[in-house]
């Protein structure tokens, strides 16, 4: 029996899609099989950052409503042998379109097959939230340093805990380290204490996110990236691995080193 | 004073033309007439059939049943009623047939245009947007999301677009995936289409093939090609 995890935010744009697909690749990449689950139906996105856009046939939609079975519907990514697969949102119906009920059983079926269902959450706290936290073992709650993403953190958690999922784990994303350290935005201490919950990792701004989920590539594929290096550590973690938390402070180069130094 | 009511004899029956300027109740007044005058003037037992044309004038169903009443009996029947209008339901019934319907518009994601017959499209199909037509369908433009020919089942249906990037192919029942890697050379602007060959298998073509393939194509689409 797997383990259903939702991602989710309550806020738009501080990357559930984007972490759901890289924690999910960093989890196939550990041999773990992995379902993913976009619930953004309507507005999916997460077949286009693994670059499966193309490859659907079938979606959530019809699986619920008894057009096709559940197996048909889901689409398996080819760069992973039998490790990493997708079930898609519908695009052309909203997120009434399902309800609680139909997602405990369509996740109940995941979860026999899969050792990890990790369920891409909307943004927003209305049915398309409250269908991707019916089903799920645990949650995983994204955040930015900003206050507005804090906020609308601090509401999500007031809302999971009254679950059975318990308190949410932590990723504190997009982290720009110069910002940080010059004390602009809230540290990952503070966050973490006013939020009071387990920090499950941390993720650095990188360019290299958007530019290979353009490609099609979730970043988490090429280790020599910081976001990808954060996602691969969050993985381990869920795998119950100890993993030191990445440094904030840049080594600062000595001039030397600057003049000579090779790149990076 | 015209006549509200014209008689005229036709090798296939008698012609009554109503004027369409005419009131209802003046045209039934004067066929009533024209009746007793015709009764009067033909041997008994002498069959007749009239045809109506009522010109652009569109009589209801009401209407026609009273002239009916007017005229037929025993030896008098009414074969048909002619106008030369029809109502904006049936003219629209009937541009809906007429095919291919070309469409000159942009789908964009989660947008589904649906068309009964052949689809002429001339514009874009968004990742994410749909196409499907019961018949062929056509795209002038870029195809980058689904295109779903033979809606309804039909694998004679073919989806012709010129294939530049990822996007998906249906006919019928099958499923056809278009790949476009990076580095694939050949970025050519050819047009292939897509058809359901003799084995169910769905395959890619280029153009110069679709009259050999599907040699009806042309008379089905209005000689598109």
């Amino acid at each position: 029996m797997g383990k259903a995890i939702v991602v989710t935010s309550g806020k738009g744009g501080v990357g559930k899609t984007t972490s759901t697909a890289n924690i999910g690749t960093a989890l196939a990449l550990q041999s773990k099989k992995v379902c993913l689950v976009d619930m953004d139906i309507g507005l999916r996105n997460l077949d286009v950052i693994l670059g499966l856009e193309n490859r659907i046939i079938y979606d959530i939609i019809d699986v619920v409503e008894g057009r096709v079975k559940l197996h048909q519907a889901i689409i398996k990514d080819k760069r992973f042998n039998d490790q990493l697969f997708l079930l898609p949102a519908a695009q052309h119906a909203d997120k009434n379109a399902i309800n609680e009920e139909q997602m405990i059983e369509l996740i109940g079926e995941l979860k026999k097959d899969y050792e990890y269902v990790l369920i891409d959450c909307p943004a927003g706290i209305e049915q398309g939230f409250k269908n991707s936290i019916a089903a799920a073992d645990d949650a995983i709650l994204v955040t930015t340093p900003e206050i507005s993403a804090i906020r609308d953190a601090d509401r999500i958690i007031g809302l999971i805990e009254q679950t059975d999922i318990g308190a949410p784990k932590l990723i504190i994303n997009r982290i720009r380290k110069s910002m940080m350290q010059n004390g602009d935005v809230m540290d990952i201490d503070e966050i973490t204490r006013h939020l009071s919950v387990e920090l499950l990792g941390i993720v650095f701004e990188d360019d290299e996110v958007v530019r290979s989920s353009n490609k099609g590539n979730p970043v988490v594929l090429d280790p020599s990236h910081v976001a990808s290096q954060g996602y691969r550590n969050i993985a381990r973690r869920l795998l119950g691995d100890t993993v030191p938390l990445m440094k904030l402070k840049e080594e600062k180069k000595s001039f030397w080193k600057k003049l000579f130094g090779k790149k990076n | 004073m015209n006549k509200a009511v014209t008689l005229k004899g036709r090798k296939e029956g008698f012609q009554l033309i109503l004027d369409a300027s005419a009131s209802i109740d003046s045209i039934l007044e004067e066929i009533k007439e024209l009746k007793v005058q015709l009764k009067n003037d033909t041997q008994t037992g002498h069959e007749l059939t009239f045809f109506v044309k009522s010109g652009i004038r569109k009589l209801s169903s009401d209407e026609k049943k009273q002239i009916e009443e007017i005229i037929e009996d025993d030896h008098f029947t009414i074969s048909s009623f002619q106008s030369e209008v029809i109502l904006i339901d049936e003219a629209i019934k009937l541009h809906k047939a007429s095919r291919p319907k070309l469409e000159v518009r942009t789908v964009r994601s989660g947008q589904i245009l649906d068309i009964e017959g052949d689809l002429l499209l001339i514009g874009e199909v968004h990742p994410g947007g749909t196409v499907r037509a019961t018949g062929s369908i056509f795209v002038i433009g870029e195809l980058k999301g689904i295109a779903h020919a033979g809606f309804n089942g039909n694998e004679n249906a073919i989806v012709l677009a010129n294939f530049r990037h990822n996007a998906q192919v249906r006919i019928g029942g099958n499923v056809h995936v278009v790949e476009k890697t990076e580095n694939s050379s050949e970025q050519s602007d050819e047009l292939k289409f897509v058809y359901v060959n003799d084995l169910h298998i769905i395959e890619v073509s280029p153009l110069h093939n679709l009259k050999t393939i599907r040699p009806e194509i042309g008379k089905h689409s209005g000689g598109l090609f």
